[in-house]
């Protein structure tokens, strides 16, 4: 590019991503990946309030909606099908144990199969094991660990949507080790399971056991040692170039920094603590929240002022970041509101057995957190390479 | 040839799970429990159940049932009924409600605790017992599904936050308040069927004749001098029972100074009929299945729109 | 620029400090080669220039760094980023970023440097490189040079006035090496950078060196201009060698000064026959192994297509082409471990008249067949003592106590190496060495080596030559993928080059490196027309004819 451009685009403030004109419509951007954290964890929350099926899926469906329309091409886009793996596997563990370690059955129930009894000594008598599994236990296991399903993919949607380095700028200058190590683990990890696979197809060579634990040793130890190895000189590189320099401060200020946010991070566990626990005195609740915030915020803005950055075509905060973000807090709000429905259709009883209502508000709100899907600008399309990389393929 | 394989696999599991239905149908179907009019319950037979609905301003419900039973199947029967939470089932007891009191409706309500979750311990239905002969409350060590309550004894259940030690949160009635304390039973026997509690018979009851279903009006007690019994400081020295001892049907007002104990009123609460229930229309769970339809087609539309202009 | 003032580096576990009483002046606008085997502290001595030794190693540094005027005890390796950029030996290990233009503009955003000069550097570091067309690639789609071109880069954005290269082309092929290596001269000769370079296949870098810093493995530094140094270091390139045993003066560096001071010697070795690197191929090799239309494919993605391949006992080939040419495919699909679309492959046993197919095979049996050292030798290594290795090796191949144990190996391959020593302690070479002897201790007809070369310095790829002649010389069949143009004029009989999965050319050492100008060694390029590969022909040749080199 010539260097006239160049200097003629600094003035304004740059924006991330190649932006080709793409003909009057809405230029390629990538949104800022806060924006996205905003969207999934106000998502999540919305989600806690509720373990209404219908709604669930409803969720799942706005998740899926606007990772089809928003992600890009990278590595870390391509994550979301494990989430959902994991959210299964979260179901099926929950309907597993409520049907193992039975919750008992009731007259009312519709009775399905019936496990095996197994006594359990009378001083032990608050827990059963087996026995016979209704209906209703399974689908009231099924919805609880359908929400929890449901907020794991919300976590997974912000993974997908955000790229995690770009999220990681956004951290305070006076987090530097936890940048570090966040940063080392997300690029070594990939890596990680490279050189399981690597060293596995060695073992072959070696012809060594391929059961056991002495096996799993054959596997761990070279690819821990790998791993560490390259941790280390990640590390070094981040290092050797200038990520973290202390610019002007002092010993004393970076102690000060560090109780600081000591003090800040505990009386934001008070506080957490004293607004969930009823029984908790009133003073822990909000008090003790807000001084914590403020002193984790003193905290960081001292620690940040040692730690001077500028940042390469920063992520704009805009229109649309505005509306994912806003988007998704609204629909958190309308769910806590209480307002223009019923609160017990957020969690319809499995007992007796009947069908879910479908609240209107509710619905809309999900569906609004769905507009996401189109008030962020399209991804940057991906530059590909003439034919596809062989280089990663290759055993080495 | 598979698909015959598989046809033959489906019928072989529906038979064994037939079989398993049937089994325990066979075993369970059985219900020695049944709700029976609070004359029923004497000091060696039948097991007096109350709720203190005191939390919402409401009395003391007491009636009674059969045994074996256990304290879910009592608190389920004529009338009653609960709700567990979603994370524990329905063993934990969250929500009580009986049909004779607020239409049925079920306590705490949903505003005041979702029952997703384990409710907190200052703000949940405590269980307690008393032995037959005793007038002492023990906290329950039990659940409600495992609780075997004996003949002659009385359950209650209280809302609020309960210690496991019973230093807080008392019931504040006592087990004597809430006995029938008659040696032989009296009145008619109990409709078998809990869900359609068949009209008593007249003149069976020790108190007012309920209404039966009662879904509107409120709850006949006891003592019509119930607005003045509550504030009666005075513990009567009397046993203070609610009901009348005698077999026959006395007149209401000879149980007023009964109640007279500090604390919420007792009412019978005779069995009745289960608050009707309504299986729901299923139609919003179609509509939300087109809706998720809807939403994953429009997903895909655009995919391959994208993918086509790139 | 660079100012070592009485350094001695002395970390915990060894007994010997790595450098001692190193006094060293760097100026500025140096390229200043780091030369010595493996081992002698050349890794110490870059590190101590940017404070990651001992600021991130570990171990004492005894007397004084000046860099730029500051001293590096007070200076953490995050406090000299302005000052010195760093570049290791294999680039992804140090992207931080997923695309190029973002790992280009890293360093930059950690100096603060305002977002308008930021954008105007970018621009200007990928003209310099040529990296325009990547800006916004990924980092891991690249190539290897690329790769290693915006690591460069990404040093380079924060307008350092040092450049520490530790081994930069070690992990590529000789097309990537000469770019990488180009786009760093063109630093040095454009914008004055002062640089320090350590590589070991000197060959490529020793014409552009204006100084040489010599480890001969002492722990002291011996410093000069090249001539100087090379005249008498135990470590040189070919060119240098040649020009040692012609007698030429000054030494020349670069070819085209070689192939002026090498006239009168060309004409003087016009008419006499080079001895062959090699002892003549023998009548009898045996087949040993015959490779049929073998494909490998990822993806859908060939890797490997429909290549014949046919190996003969006694017989060195090499292997060579471009990364991801399928080199690595090929050997695995050979030994029958790694995936294989179509084709056959047939080893003929001594015991079974019949030939066989490794991948029909059990591990054991394929291995009895074929071994294979893989391009990373520590994945097969994990226990805690070479013995416990090797005695695992002679479990596994059922070595009876009659048999040749794989310590008796080890000791022919690489003598001295104690049983107790961890094997993440030993030297690459040694490394290799003891996965060869675990290999071997199966006893396989044909043996392959993925790129064993990598990371050896002379020294090393000499005691691999000896290695890989003795097992040929046992009637084995041996292959070796590699990219060291000097190693396979020495080492093999045979080249086979591949280009995207296929075999380009397949013939006689001598027929296919000479008459590629890429692959050619020094030795050819300076002699050419003349069929000399390597020093040691020609430096026999002219003691045989008696005549004075220096004359």
């Amino acid at each position: 590019m010539p260097r006239t451009t160049a200097s003629a685009q600094a003035a304004k403030p740059p924006v991330s991503g190649p932006a080709p004109d793409t003909g009057g419509r809405r230029l390629p951007r990538t949104l800022h990946p806060v924006a996205w954290w905003i969207w999934a964890l106000a998502l999540a929350t919305a989600v806690s309030r509720t373990n209404n099926p219908l709604l669930l899926f409803l969720v799942l469906a706005v998740l899926g909606y606007v990772i089809t329309m928003r992600r890009t091409e990278a590595p870390w886009a391509r994550g979301f099908k494990y989430y959902l793996y994991l959210a299964l596997t979260v179901v099926t563990i929950r309907v597993t144990f409520r049907a193992v370690f039975a919750t008992g059955i009731t007259p009312r129930d519709h009775f399905l199969f019936s496990l095996p009894h197994i006594p359990t000594p009378d001083w032990y008598a608050g827990i059963q094991l087996g026995g016979p599994v209704s209906l209703e236990a399974l689908l009231s296991a099924a919805t609880d660990g359908l929400r929890l399903a449901c907020m794991l993919c919300c976590i997974g949607a912000a993974n997908t949507l955000a790229n995690p380095k770009r999220a990681l700028r956004v951290l305070p200058g006076a987090l530097y080790e936890l940048g570090v190590a966040v940063t080392v683990s997300l690029s070594v990890a990939p890596q990680l399971v490279q050189s399981v696979q690597r060293v596995h197809r060695a073992k072959r060579l070696r012809a060594g056991r391929s059961k056991g634990l002495r096996a799993l040793r054959g596997i761990i130890v070279p690819v821990l040692e790998d791993a560490l190895e390259r941790s280390l000189r990640l590390a070094a590189a981040m290092d050797s170039r200038g990520y973290g320099r202390a610019g002007t401060a002092t010993r004393r200020s970076r102690r000060l920094t560090g109780a600081l946010m000591l003090l800040g991070m505990c009386g934001l566990c008070a506080g957490a603590y004293g607004l969930l626990d009823a029984t908790a005195p009133k003073l822990l609740g909000l008090p003790a929240m807000g001084a914590g915030a403020v002193l984790c915020f003193a905290g960081l803005r001292l620690g940040g002022r040692r730690i001077t950055r500028t940042s390469y075509r920063p992520d704009p905060w805009r229109f649309a970041e505005w509306a994912v973000a806003g988007c998704g807090v609204l629909s958190a709000v309308l769910l806590f509101a209480n307002v223009g429905f019923n609160a017990a259709e957020l969690n319809p009883s499995i007992y007796p057995l009947s069908w879910p209502t479908l609240p209107l508000v509710p619905a809309a709100a999900i569906l609004l957190a769905g507009t996401a899907g189109f008030l962020a600008p399209p991804p940057a399309a991906p530059t590909r390479a003439a034919l596809p990389p062989q280089r990663t393929e290759e055993p080495k | 040839m598979s698909g015959n394989r598989f046809v033959r696999a489906v019928a072989r599991t529906a038979a064994a799970l037939g079989l398993t239905v049937a089994a325990f149908a066979a075993t369970a179907a059985p219900a020695g429990a049944a709700p029976q009019p609070m004359g029923q319950c004497t000091t060696t037979s039948g097991v007096v159940l109350a709720v203190d609905f005191s939390h919402w301003g409401g009395p003391v419900y007491r009636s009674c049932g059969t045994t074996p039973t256990t304290g879910y199947e009592l608190l389920n029967q004529g009338g009653w009924a609960t709700t567990g939470t979603g994370h524990d089932g329905p063993a934990f007891i969250c929500r009580i409600g009986y049909s004779g009191y607020q239409g049925g409706k079920q306590y705490p309500t949903p505003q005041q605790d979702d029952c997703v979750l384990t409710p907190p311990a200052s703000a949940y239905w405590s269980y307690w017992h008393a032995n037959p002969g005793q007038n002492t409350w023990e906290y329950s060590q039990l659940g409600a599904m495992l609780y075997k309550p004996k003949p002659g004894s009385v359950d209650l259940w209280i809302f609020g936050g309960t210690n496991v030690e019973g230093t807080e949160g008392k019931p504040t009635v006592t087990p004597g308040q809430l006995r029938a304390n008659n040696t032989q039973p009296t009145g008619g026997p109990a409709p078998k069927d809990t869900r359609t509690a068949a009209p008593l018979p007249p003149n069976v009851n020790t108190g007012p004749r309920p209404e039966n279903p009662p879904p509107t009006g409120p709850p006949m007690t006891t003592t019509p001098s119930s607005p003045t019994a509550p504030q009666n400081p005075s513990a009567s020295a009397s046993p203070s029972e609610s009901a009348s001892p005698t077999p026959s049907a006395p007149p209401p007002s000879s149980s007023g100074p009964a109640v007279a104990a500090p604390g919420p009123q007792v009412v019978e609460a005779a069995p009745a009929a289960d608050a009707k229930h309504d299986a729901g229309s299923y139609l919003p769970a179609v509509a939300t299945g087109a809706l998720v339809l809807l939403i994953g087609a429009a997903a895909v539309y655009a995919a391959k729109r994208r993918r086509r202009t790139e | 620029m660079i100012t070592f003032d009485q350094v001695t580096v002395q970390y915990e576990d060894t007994a010997e400090p790595v450098l001692r009483d190193v006094d060293l002046t760097v100026e500025e606008g140096e390229l200043c080669l780091v030369v010595g085997h493996t081992g002698v502290g050349k890794s110490t001595l870059l590190g101590a220039v940017n404070g990651l030794v001992p600021h991130f190693t570990g171990g004492t540094l005894y007397g004084r760094v000046l860099v730029d005027g500051r001293n590096t005890a007070e200076h953490p390796p995050r406090e000299l980023a302005d000052v010195v950029g760093v570049v290791g030996q294999d680039p992804l290990d140090g992207f931080v970023t997923d695309t190029v233009e973002e790992e280009l503009a890293y360093a930059m955003e950690q100096l603060a440097v305002p977002p308008a000069t930021m954008r105007k550097r970018v621009e200007e570091t990928l003209d310099l490189l040529g990296l325009a067309d990547l800006r916004h690639r990924a980092l891991h789609e690249l190539s290897g040079g690329q790769q290693q071109r915006v690591a460069i880069g990404s040093v380079l954005t924060a307008h350092p006035r040092i450049l520490v290269l530790d081994e930069p082309t070690s992990a590529l092929d000789p097309t990537a090496a000469e770019e990488v290596l180009a786009a760093v001269t063109r630093l040095v000769h454009d914008l004055g950078v002062t640089v320090l370079l350590a590589e070991h296949r000197l060959e490529r870098v020793v014409q552009y060196a204006d100084r040489v810093i010599h480890l001969p493995g002492s722990g002291r530094v011996v410093s000069g201009t090249p001539a100087e140094i090379f005249r008498t270091s135990s470590i040189a390139p070919p060119i240098v060698e040649l020009g040692r045993a012609a007698g030429w003066t000054p030494l020349p560096l670069s070819i085209r000064d070689a192939r002026r001071a090498a006239a009168p010697l060309r004409t003087r070795l016009a008419d006499t026959v080079p001895p062959p690197v090699r002892p003549a191929p023998t009548s009898g090799r045996p087949e040993l192994l015959t490779a049929r239309g073998i494909t490998v494919t990822y993806h859908g993605v060939p890797a490997v297509r429909e290549v014949d391949l046919t190996l003969h006992g006694g017989e060195i080939t090499a292997l060579m082409g471009r990364n991801g040419s399928g080199k690595s495919s090929l050997l695995w699909a050979l030994q029958g471990s790694g995936p294989r679309k179509a084709g056959s492959v047939a080893v003929v046993t001594p015991d079974d008249p019949k030939p066989l197919d490794p991948r029909k095979l059990s591990a054991a049996g394929a291995r009895r067949l074929v071994g294979l050292v893989p391009q990373t030798p520590t994945d097969l290594l994990y226990l805690e003592s070479v013995k416990q290795e090797l005695d695992q090796a002679d479990t596994e191949s059922g070595v009876t106590a009659d048999g040749i144990r794989s310590r008796t190996i080890l000791d022919r391959l690489a003598p001295g190496i104690p049983d107790s020593t961890h094997p993440r302690d030993l030297s690459e070479g040694q490394k290799l060495a003891l996965v060869l002897a675990i290999q071997l201790t199966a006893a396989p007809r044909v043996l392959l080596l993925d790129e064993p070369t990598r990371g050896l310095d002379y020294r090393a790829k000499s005691e691999l030559i000896r290695i890989v002649d003795d097992l040929a010389a046992e009637g084995r069949a041996v292959v070796i993928s590699t990219h060291d143009v000097e190693f396979v004029a020495r080492a093999a009989d045979r080249v086979v080059v591949m280009a995207e999965g296929d075999v380009v050319a397949d013939g006689p050492t001598t027929e296919v490196i000479v008459a590629s100008p890429v692959f050619a060694p020094q030795t050819a390029k300076i002699l050419a027309p003349l069929p000399y590969l390597t020093v040691a022909q020609a430096a026999a040749t002219l003691t045989d004819h008696g005549t004075d080199p220096a004359s």
